[in-house]
């Protein structure tokens, strides 16, 4: 049959069906099989849309001609009308009438005995869709698996849908280990919500909320809990998204007790100067008063005694100044450095710190009298010892009117709260210490180091004697040395824990 | 201290009524003293009750009374004396401002200057 006798019969006998075949939205192209090769005898509108119009060019073309840099095209044809199979294939070809690629799903269908009906889809668009979609999943699949922050979708159950890299590694499981169970389970081990769950409290505020929580092995996390609603703007789950700040928590703590230490410190320093300035005003007050005084004396021999009493009173002063030296020094030095405790023998340290004493009033009738029933004792102290023994000495020196100034020393052991301490009792005939001011003294506001609520009277000697005795773990605290009668003078007490 | 004021003041001619340790037997000897002092010399940092406390107490049994407030601490000048102290002197000071005050603070009082409380 030639080209001519196939165009008339296909126009004329087959009117409705040939208007289906125009009609459909699809390219399609017929060929028919010519001696050993296959020509083009019609087409649809789409076909002639496609190709602008250009397709009736091709109209007795042979296939090997018009397709002969298109092997595979060739191949399907033959294949298709030689076996009489149909096949199925995506294409990206250029359209030779147009010049335009386009990308399509060609079906190539045998219709016997001669015909290769060739149904093409342009299916350029979708695929691109597609592409821009993987891509889209691509990178928010690498985002979501490249960040720290943990990402679980979860429904209104509490039970893990999907969540990302971040999530399974941080209870080391895999995302399908994780799917179907609830969060607290995996992330708590525990079979209820969470008290103040922000995932909880979203899914029925309906609102963004924020918490942190911490997890059985300690480490603190930051949630956000943010609900997934539907198209119909039902809330079918929440996504919560997690960030450890263990890290950051430890950190605002040491800032907290650094500032506590600082403030401290600063406290303290604050309090040191306060007692050092007030002390040593007085003191020179002293020297400064009985410079004047004996001055007016001076004039007349008769007050010879006057005198005397006068420039020892100097002198003392100029001792009370050093002492106040020494000891804002060693204050400085326990603050700083902590000197090692050691076993250290304390009849020897308390022999020293009377003779320093007596030499630093030799203007003064002072008897100190021991009682040991021990030649030697041990204690866990160190070279810091003797300032607690000097300065308990001054303040019962200093803080006396009597002409001949007594203080007798008892030695003794006690045992107190499961510990052997060397108990060191100071008696003597001084001013003594208002009830008042007994349980002040070495209270924890004094211990605070806090300028206002410093007890008055307090110096810095009894304050060294406290911070020494503490790193000790020692402990000190003031009777009357006649009970009930503060002003027949005091009685000062100090437990050293004794040394094994 | 105390002994050293007692030699300056009686030195000057002044008599010694009392003295205390702290600003409650301060407040203590001045309620039970029949005869009371033309002049108090309170200092501010004392044991049991501070130099402030003192001085409200006191003015509070009399308000007529003098109080001279001596003190290392310059900061308590003012509230000493918005309550009523009569003067402030911070320490250290000098032996004559100390009795030049005190005749300032007798004259006040138009009292004689010789033979004082």
């Amino acid at each position: 049959m030639n080209l001519e006798d196939s165009l008339e019969k296909s126009n004329s006998s087959e009117g409705w069906s040939k208007r289906v075949f125009k009609s459909i939205p699809n390219p399609i192209f017929i060929y028919k099989k010519l001696e050993d090769d296959l020509i083009l005898i019609d087409y649809n509108k789409a076909a002639e849309d496609m190709t602008e119009g250009k397709i009736k060019n091709i109209i007795g073309v042979k296939a090997k001609d018009f397709h002969k840099e298109n092997p595979e095209i060739l191949e399907d044809l033959n294949r298709c009308i030689g076996d009489k199979v149909k096949i199925s294939r995506e294409l990206k070809y250029r359209l030779k009438t147009t010049d335009k690629e386009k990308i399509l799903n060609v079906i190539y269908i045998s219709i016997p005995p001669d015909i290769v009906l060739v149904h093409t889809e342009d299916i350029g668009e979708k695929r691109k869709i597609e592409e821009d979609l993987k891509k889209s999943e691509r990178e928010k699949s690498i985002i979501f698996e490249n960040i720290h922050e943990h990402v679980v979708f979860q429904d209104i159950n509490h039970r893990v849908i999907w969540c990302n890299k971040a999530a399974c590694e941080s209870v080391n499981s895999s995302l399908e280990q994780l799917i179907g169970r609830t969060c607290f389970e995996i992330w708590q081990n525990q079979d209820v919500v969470c008290e103040k769950c922000p995932v909880d409290i979203a899914l029925k505020t309906g609102r963004q909320e924020r918490g942190e929580a911490i997890t059985p092995d300690g480490r603190v996390w930051n949630i956000r809990g943010n609900p997934v609603r539907n198209n119909e703007g039902n809330i079918v789950g929440a996504v919560e998204l997690t960030t450890e700040i263990t890290e950051q928590k430890r950190a605002e703590q040491k800032l907290k007790e650094s500032e506590v230490k600082y403030r401290e410190a600063y406290n303290r320093s604050d309090l040191y100067k306060d007692l050092f300035t007030h002390d040593i005003n007085n003191i020179l007050q002293n020297i400064l008063t009985s410079v004047d005084l004996s001055k007016l004396y001076s004039s007349n021999m008769e007050n010879k005694k006057e005198l005397k009493e006068i420039w020892n009173l100097i002198s003392e002063q100029i001792i009370r100044g050093k002492k106040l030296v020494l000891n804002v020094q060693k204050l400085s030095e326990v603050e700083e450095v902590e000197t090692p405790i050691e076993s250290t023998e304390a009849l020897s340290i308390l022999s020293k710190a009377i003779e320093f004493v007596k030499e630093s009033f030799p203007y003064k009738v002072i008897n100190i009298e021991k009682e040991s029933p021990e030649s030697h004792y041990l204690v866990n102290a160190n070279e810091l010892l003797i300032n607690i023994f000097e300065n308990i000495l001054f303040n019962g020196i200093k803080h006396n009117t009597h002409n001949i100034i007594d203080i007798k020393i008892k030695i003794s052991k006690e045992r107190k709260y499961q510990t052997n301490y060397i108990k060191f009792e100071f008696l003597d005939n001084g001013v003594g210490i208002h009830d008042s001011m007994k349980a002040e003294i070495f209270s924890r506001k004094f211990h605070e180091y806090k300028k206002d609520t410093k007890p008055s009277g307090i110096g810095l000697g009894l304050l060294l004697i406290n911070r020494i005795l503490n790193s000790y773990n020692g402990e000190i605290r003031v009777e009357d040395r006649v009970e009930g009668d503060y002003s027949k003078g005091s009685n000062f007490i100090i437990l050293i824990p004794e040394a094994i | 201290m105390q002994r050293l004021y007692r030699l300056v003041l009686e030195n000057a001619g002044f008599q010694i009524i009392d003295t205390a340790t702290n600003g409650a037997e301060a407040v203590n000897k001045f309620e039970s003293h029949s005869i009371k002092p033309d002049v108090i010399l309170m200092d501010h940092r004392m044991p049991v009750k501070n130099g402030i406390e003192a001085t409200k107490e006191i003015l509070e049994i009399s308000n007529h009374s003098k109080i001279l407030f001596v003190s290392a601490d310059n900061s308590i000048r003012k509230l000493a004396l918005s309550i009523g102290a009569t003067s402030f002197l911070e320490k250290p000071f000098e032996l004559k401002d100390l009795l030049k005050e005190i005749e300032r603070i007798l004259k006040l009082s138009n009292l004689p200057l010789s033979s004082h409380n």
